[in-house]
Order: structure tokens, then sequence, then C-alpha cells
């Protein structure tokens, strides 16, 4: 039998008669990152709230590291680490003052060697006695990363880490999540950037409280989209032309518009799609850069997955 | 039990670095050096120095020697000594002067004659306690004055009677002899300063974490409420009873206010005093979500308790009904104790009344407090 870090069975979240999460069930292996998706106000930092015992679930079961969440949330909490959207650090205090602080409050042992350690890891050296409120949101975040992990935690809960830090930044921070995730660590992270998903073993799609899916991301990509994705790169005027293109004979059954690129997904032979497209696009004058086939993306399963709710 | 304690110790530690970050300390400091000059030396509930002008139609001997009584005493400061009557009204009405002396034409001639005399004594009523005063004051140094007058008038015929009868009133005023407003004013600061230190800033202190999220950070840790709010509170204990130390000794160095009591037994009622602030504080945190919120809920219970508490104004002048509402006031019982170890050097039984109600406040207030800030963080 695998071995679950994480199990929740159906487990439903309500704020007075607001349902926030509704009858949600997974689980999640030891050493998996699982990424949560979804809308805001989806559920998603609810749901993690509950696995960290900030919540109390209004129905159903979690089981963290098989401890149960209702009756040993003290011994949940010696091993899970939590980075909340905020990046709560005390503002007035140095990065290492509070490093050190929530060492201190773990109880980590060899305290020192655990807090320089994690700053290397980090790359935070050069900040280590700056006053935390001075720091960038890139390295503000870093920071809060390491005090959610100064105890080694069993299991991490990233709730939105990379919101408003920049893309180098950004891949960075995931460099440090896999190798984490490598060497055992659980972790359940919540995002909206769908590029960051590609970097999760399996994700779980959240909208509206409710679990719409979770796998393997090409596993839910084969899912969603049936057919293939053909994108016509625009030179100018994308609104515009893409209304035109919208109104092309052939059996569409979906564009969107992505930035410059319109994403068509259809059923029929590539080329023959493809010649129909650049003919259309004659008549039409309408201007494009390229034409060429892609993978279906995370956003085109969100887009898809969202117009179908709605 | 050990990491219990290491955890509380974290959070001290903690919290002492928000206070120094924050520059907090001089203003826990010197906050109390402040306010013990303003209340201590500044506000006087006593009245002297009362602007006087005197009216002096008489000229004479006589009009002289009373002017000169009223020159001669602290009480009043003479202003100016006129002889026309209209001079009365614009200097009321202007407000150069608090009450006017007018002494009439014929004073003299009628103190010789033996006849019956009258004087005018003007007071401004627009401040009623500076007007009475000052009709008081006024009036004890006529009748003096006239009793003067008498004695000399009965040595001139050669004293027939032999000795005049006379009854005067010995005043003694025990435990603050002098009714200096200082000597009561010192004590009841220390209770001011405490709910200061204690309550308004260990209350905000307290909400930041929840206003910027740490709280749920903290809540995620195995660390227990109790810890986090020992932690958050200790330094506040220090400091309230540092503040008590610093201003019962300059109060008797600078004001010279006397401690006749036991200064053991002083900390030890002041620390209770302090659990009920940091009690109430802590509720006034749970129920607050910013630190602007939390500042106006702690105004709303400290100024009832500067005002009703006998601070500033004698609780047995006020209405009944008010006088009733002084009994919640936690302030009300510390500020008896504060000015009865200080002025009357009382002790701990005497006191006993006034300790029991502010156990049972600082009993119910704590436990309330954490079950209340448990619920929050829990």
């Amino acid at each position: 039998m695998e071995k679950y870090s994480i199990e929740v069975q159906n487990l439903t979240k309500k704020f007075g008669t607001f349902t926030a999460v509704d009858d949600i069930s997974f689980n999640v292996k030891e050493g998996e990152i699982l990424g949560f998706l979804g809308p805001n106000g989806a559920g998603k930092t609810t749901t993690i709230k509950v696995l960290c015992g900030l919540l109390i679930p209004t129905k159903g079961d979690v089981f963290v590291e098989n401890y149960d969440i209702r009756k040993d949330v003290e011994k949940i909490k010696t091993i899970i680490g939590y980075m909340s959207q905020k990046f709560s650090l005390y503002t007035d205090l140095t990065v290492y003052e509070n490093i050190k602080f929530y060492a201190g409050i773990y109880g980590v042992d060899r305290e020192e060697a655990k807090i320089k350690e994690i700053i290397e890891m980090l790359d935070i050296e050069e900040y280590k006695n700056t006053i935390t409120a001075e720091l960038p949101a890139g390295i503000r975040q870093r920071v809060a990363l390491a005090t959610a992990f100064i105890h080694s935690p069993k299991i991490l809960f990233l709730d939105e880490p990379t919101a408003g830090v920049d893309p180098v930044l950004r891949r960075k921070f995931w460099a440090i999540i896999k190798k984490w995730a490598q060497q055992g660590t659980t972790i359940l992270v919540t995002t909206h950037y769908m590029d960051e998903a590609e970097n999760c073993n399996r994700i779980a799609l959240i909208n509206q409280g409710k679990l719409v899916d979770i796998g393997e991301i090409d596993e839910i990509k084969g899912k969603f989209i049936k057919g293939n994705i053909l994108c016509v790169e625009l030179s100018e005027n994308y609104v515009k032309e893409f209304n035109t293109l919208k109104k092309i004979e052939m059996p569409v059954k979906d564009i969107s518009l992505h930035g410059s690129i319109v994403h068509i997904i259809q059923d029929i032979d590539i080329e023959e799609a493809k010649k129909k497209i650049k003919d259309y696009c004659k008549t039409k004058e309408i201007k494009y850069k390229n034409i060429f086939e892609d993978k279906p993306s995370l956003e085109d399963i969100f887009i898809n997955l969202i117009r179908k709710k709605s | 039990m050990k990491t219990s304690k290491s955890r509380i110790l974290k959070i001290f530690h903690k919290e002492i670095l928000h206070i120094i970050r924050g520059r907090m300390l001089p203003l826990l400091v010197v906050a109390p050096i402040l306010q013990m000059l303003v209340f201590g030396d500044v506000v006087t509930t006593e009245i002297k120095h009362i602007s006087i002008m005197v009216v002096d139609r008489s000229l004479s001997s006589y009009s002289r020697l009373l002017i000169s009584k009223f020159s001669n005493v602290e009480y009043f400061d003479l202003k100016t000594v006129s002889n026309d009557r209209n001079d009365i009204q614009t200097a009321l009405t202007k407000g150069d002067v608090k009450c006017v002396l007018s002494i009439p034409e014929d004073f003299e001639e009628k103190i010789k004659k033996g006849e019956k005399t009258s004087l005018q004594f003007i007071t401004d009523g627009s401040n009623s306690n500076v007007g009475s005063a000052a009709l008081n004051y006024g009036s004890i140094i006529i009748y003096n004055f006239s009793k003067e007058i008498f004695s000399d008038k009965m040595r001139q015929f050669g004293n027939v009677i032999g000795h005049i009868p006379d009854i005067t009133i010995e005043e003694r005023i025990l435990f603050n002899p002098e009714l200096k407003s200082t000597d009561t004013m010192i004590p009841g600061i220390i209770g001011l300063i405490l709910i200061i230190v204690t309550m308004v800033i260990a209350s905000l202190s307290l909400v930041k974490e929840k206003e910027y999220g740490n709280i749920e950070q903290l809540i995620v840790t195995p660390i227990k409420p109790y810890e986090l709010l020992l932690g958050k509170i200790l330094p506040y204990i220090i400091i309230g009873l540092i503040d008590v130390i610093f201003i019962t000794v300059a109060g008797i160095l600078i004001f010279k206010v006397p401690f006749m009591g036991n200064i053991l037994l002083l900390l030890v009622l002041s620390l209770l005093a302090i659990f009920v602030n940091l009690g109430i504080g802590t509720f006034i945190s749970t129920i607050s979500a910013t630190q602007q919120q939390a500042m106006i809920s702690a105004m709303f219970f400290m100024l009832p308790n500067m005002l009703l508490s006998g601070f500033i104004f004698p609780i047995k002048n006020m209405p009944q009904v008010i006088q009733y509402i002084t009994y919640i006031m936690p302030l009300r019982y510390y500020i008896v104790i504060l000015r009865g170890i200080f002025l009357k050097g009382l002790t701990f039984m005497e006191l006993l009344p006034e300790v029991t109600a502010l156990f049972i406040y600082a009993l119910v207030v704590s436990i309330l407090a954490l079950k209340k800030f448990k619920k929050t963080v829990g």
C-alpha cells in the first residue's frame, strides 16, 4: 500500500450559509508536489487552512501523516510548515531575527547551524541583518519560506507563494521547492499562475468549492481538451481580428485569445484546418505572423473549465 | 514544560525587540515624566493668587491697612488700586481681575465714630470655584481686620470688660496637612500610567499580530495560546512595575510627596492592578481587528476611569447614580490603595476591601480574556 502524507475524505467547510469547500476528497503521496489550481474564491486557501489546523472542518475527515486533524492537531503542527499569501513576517525585525524566532518557537536542534544552512540554501545571506520591511517582495518570499521550513517539516503548505514575485525569482523559488520534494518533503501549493503548475507532479482543479479533477497534468489535459490546438499569431488589432476570426466556418470547439495569439481547438485534420484558416484570413484580410500547432496548456484547460461552468 | 518556558521566552524576547525597534521605550519612560509634570504641578486644584482690584475712595490710613492685608497673603494678587468706581465693570469684564474690593468714602470716618460700615466685595462667578474661594478668603481677611479694630477700640477705652472672649478654630488636617494637591495627584498618576502602559500599549501590540497576519503563522506552530499571551504581556508587566518605582521615587524627590507606607506592598498591589489592566487590554485586542479599533476601545475605557475614579474629581461630590457607576471602575480601588499607602501608610489589612475588589476584578477579567483569546487563537 502506498503511503499517503495527506488524506482528505469528503471535506466540507461552511462559513454560515456559504460553502467554501464542498465535499472534497483527495490524497497526497509522500514527496509529491500537488498543485491547487482554481480561480480566486474557489476554495484553495480555505482547504489549505483546514489542513493546517487554522480552520475546523464542518464535515469530513482529514488525516495528516496519519494524525486526525480533529484530535491530534497539536502533533500535526510540529511536522508541518505553512507559508501564507501575506508572507507574514515581522517587518520590524531583521531577516535573521525572524528566522531565529521561528526556530525558537519550533524548538529546532542545533539552532545556529540550521539557521546558517537555510540562509545559505535560500541565498539570502547578504540580507541577513536587513530589516524585513526594507526588502523587495522576492526576497521577503524567500525569508518567509525560510521561516516555514526552518524545522524541516514533513509537509509544506504554500498558499500563493509567488504572488507579486518577478519571473526570475519565481524560477529560483521553484528550483528550491523541487529539491525539497526530492528529499522527501510533501508539498501542497496553491497558485493561479498556470505556467507554475507545470512544476507540480499532480494538479487538483478546484472551482466553486468543488474538486473538478485531480491527476497528472498531461492526463488532465487529455481529458479536458479533445482535439488539437492551432495557434494563430496576429500582427495587429488583436481584438478586432480575433472577433472576425471567430466567425470562421469550420467545426471549432473553442476559440480564445491569449495576448496576440488565438487558440483554436478543433477536431479535423491539422493540415486541412491550417489551410482553411489561411484561406479565411486571406479573404477577410486578417494579418497574421504565423500559424502553428501547439499542445494544450493549462491555461486552455482553465478557460475551458470556467466556460463550462458558466 | 521546558519547551513551554523557552517558547514564552522567545515571544518575550521578540516583544522586547518590537518595543526597541518601534522606539517605544522612550515613550514608555518619558510619558510618565511628562504626565507627572502636567498633573502633579500644572493642574492644581488649590486656588491661589486670585487677581484682585481695590477701589479705594476712602484714601485713609484704615483703608491702606486693609489693602495691605490683602496684598500680604498668597491667596490674592493685588493688581491695581483705583479710586474710580467705574473701573470695576471694565476690569471684571475684560477679565483682568477675578474680584474687586470696594472701600467707601466714609470708611475711616465711620470706624472712628464707632458706626457700622460695610465694604463691597464683587467676584466674577463665571468660574464658580475661583469666585467662591475668593469670597471665602476675602471674608476671613475682613473678619480678622474687623476684630483687630474692635480689640484696639477696647484697649483705647481702658478695657473695662477685661478679657475679650474669642472662639477660634484650630485647624489640623491629617495625612496631607498642607492640602497640597500634588500629594494626592502623584499617587493617582501611577494608576493612570499603568493603564496606558499595560492596557493600551499591550492591547495594541496584541492586535498588531492580528492586523499583519502574523497570528496565523503562529497558530500553525506548536505554540499554545497561553504561552503566546504570557510572552507578549510579560514585558509590559515589567515596564509597568518599573514605572511604579520610577514615579514613586520621582514623586518623593521632586514633588516632596510623603511616602508613609510599605514599598513592597505598593508593588504587590500594583501587580494586581496590572493584571486587571492586561486582562482588559487582552479582551480589547480580541474584539478589535485593527490597532485603530483597539485604540478607540481603550480610550472608551480609559476616560471614564480617569473621570470616575476619584483621580481628579472627588467621588463624594458626584450625583448618586454616578457614584454607583464608580464602583465598576477598577482605577477607583487602585487610587484608594495608592493614596492610602503613600499618604496614610495603610497596611494590607486596612486596604482589604479595595484589595478584595481588585482581586475579584483581576480574576474575572483574566479568565474572560484568556477564554476569548483562546477562541481567537486556538
